[in-house]
C-alpha cells in the first residue's frame, strides 16, 4: 500500500478494508461479492479506488446471467413450448437455445435481455410466430392486458375501489364491480362489461 | 460556468478510463439507479454518450479538499437517460491526470421522485 495515493487529493493516507457486496441480476439470483474498499484519511474519498473489483464483479455478474438463461429456458421447457419452436419464432438459428441452455455458448446481453421479456410476456412469441404483425401484436397485447386486469385486481379485498375510470389520451375505460348470486366467478373475462369510449 | 471541460472528461472516459474514478457511492448509484453494475460500464456508458440533454447545474469548491492551497472545484450536471433525470458530479485533479465521479443518481428535479413523493413511494 506504500506507493498508494489518492487518485482525488493525492493523500498516500489510505486504509484498506473488505466488505462483502450483493450483487443480484433482476429476474435472477443473487451472490455475495468480497470486495476491496479504500478510505481516503485526508479527504475522506471512499471506494474502489484502484478497479481492483471490477474482474469479479463481471464474471459474477456473468455466472448469474448464465444460470438465469438456464432457469428460463427450463421454464419454457417445463410448460411445454420447446427450444426449436422458440428458435423458429424468433429466428435464431437452430440449437441457440440449446447450447445456451446446456452452457456450451453464452449468450449476448441481448440475448439475455431478449429472454428476459419472453419471460415476463411470454405471449411476444406469438407475436414474433405471427410475423410482427402490427395488428396482431397490438391485439395480443391488448388481449394478455385484460387478462392480466382480471386476474390481478383485487376485486374482493376491502378498499377496493368498486368503480373506476382508467383514462388515455383517446379512450377512457369504466369498469365497476357487481354482486352476483351463485358460485361462478363474478369476473370471468366474458361475464365482465367494460365500457370504453373516445373521448 | 464550469470550472472544467466537460469534453475533456468523456475524451478521458472513451480514451483513457483509467483515469476516471467512480466513488462508492456514485457505483452503488449507478447500480441501483441506472442498471449499470459496474464501474466500468458507468464510465463506458458516459463514453459512449450517454448523458443526454446535459445542462449544468454549478460549480462549488470542493469541501474535504485537505490541501487548501490547490483548491478543487466539483461541476455538477443534470442529464436525461430515457425516463430517467439524472445528476453527476464532478472533479477534476489536474496534477493527478485524474477525473472524479463524486456524485451520480437522480435528479431532485426528476419527476418521478416528485409523483413518487406524492404516492409515498420509495425512490432510490
Amino acid at each position: 500500500m506504500s506507493n498508494l495515493v489518492c487518485p482525488v487529493c493525492g493523500s498516500p493516507n489510505l486504509t484498506q478494508h473488505s466488505f462483502f457486496e450483493t450483487i443480484s441480476e433482476s429476474l435472477g439470483g443473487h451472490v455475495q461479492l468480497e470486495k476491496k474498499n479504500y478510505i481516503c484519511a485526508e479527504c475522506g474519498s471512499e471506494g474502489d479506488l484502484f478497479s481492483e473489483n471490477e474482474e469479479a464483479a463481471e464474471f459474477a455478474i456473468a455466472k448469474l446471467r448464465e444460470d438465469l438463461v438456464v432457469s428460463i429456458l427450463e421454464d419454457f421447457t417445463k410448460n411445454n413450448v420447446s427450444l426449436a419452436a422458440i428458435e423458429r419464432a424468433l429466428e435464431l438459428p437452430q440449437r441457440t437455445l440449446t447450447k445456451w441452455k446446456t452452457k456450451s455458448s453464452n449468450p449476448s446481453a441481448a440475448g439475455v435481455s431478449l429472454l428476459k421479456f419472453l419471460k415476463i410476456f411470454p405471449w411476444l412469441l406469438e407475436v414474433a410466430e405471427n410475423g410482427f404483425e402490427y395488428g396482431l401484436s397490438q391485439k395480443l397485447y391488448l388481449e394478455n392486458a385484460l387478462k392480466t386486469f382480471m386476474q390481478k385486481m383485487a376485486f374482493e379485498e376491502s378498499g377496493f375501489r368498486s368503480a373506476g375510470v382508467i383514462t388515455t389520451a383517446n379512450t377512457t375505460v369504466l369498469y365497476f364491480q357487481t354482486q352476483k348470486n351463485g358460485a361462478t366467478p363474478i369476473f370471468a373475462d366474458e361475464r365482465v362489461h367494460i365500457e370504453a369510449r373516445g373521448v | 460556468m464550469p470550472k472544467h471541460d466537460f469534453g475533456a472528461f468523456l475524451r478521458c472516459c472513451d480514451k483513457e478510463p483509467q483515469n476516471v474514478i467512480i466513488l462508492r457511492q456514485p457505483e452503488e448509484d449507478g447500480r441501483s439507479i441506472f442498471r449499470l453494475p459496474t464501474k466500468n460500464r458507468i464510465i463506458q456508458f458516459i463514453g459512449n454518450g450517454g448523458l443526454e440533454q446535459l445542462s449544468f447545474v454549478n460549480t462549488e469548491e470542493w469541501r474535504n479538499n485537505f490541501d487548501k492551497s490547490y483548491p478543487l472545484y466539483v461541476d455538477a450536471y443534470e442529464f436525461r437517460t430515457l425516463s430517467i433525470l439524472g445528476y453527476i458530479a464532478l472533479i477534476r485533479n489536474e496534477r493527478l491526470g485524474t477525473w472524479i465521479v463524486k456524485s451520480f443518481h437522480r435528479s431532485k428535479n426528476d419527476p418521478s421522485l416528485v409523483i413518487g413523493g406524492l404516492l409515498g413511494n420509495r425512490q432510490n
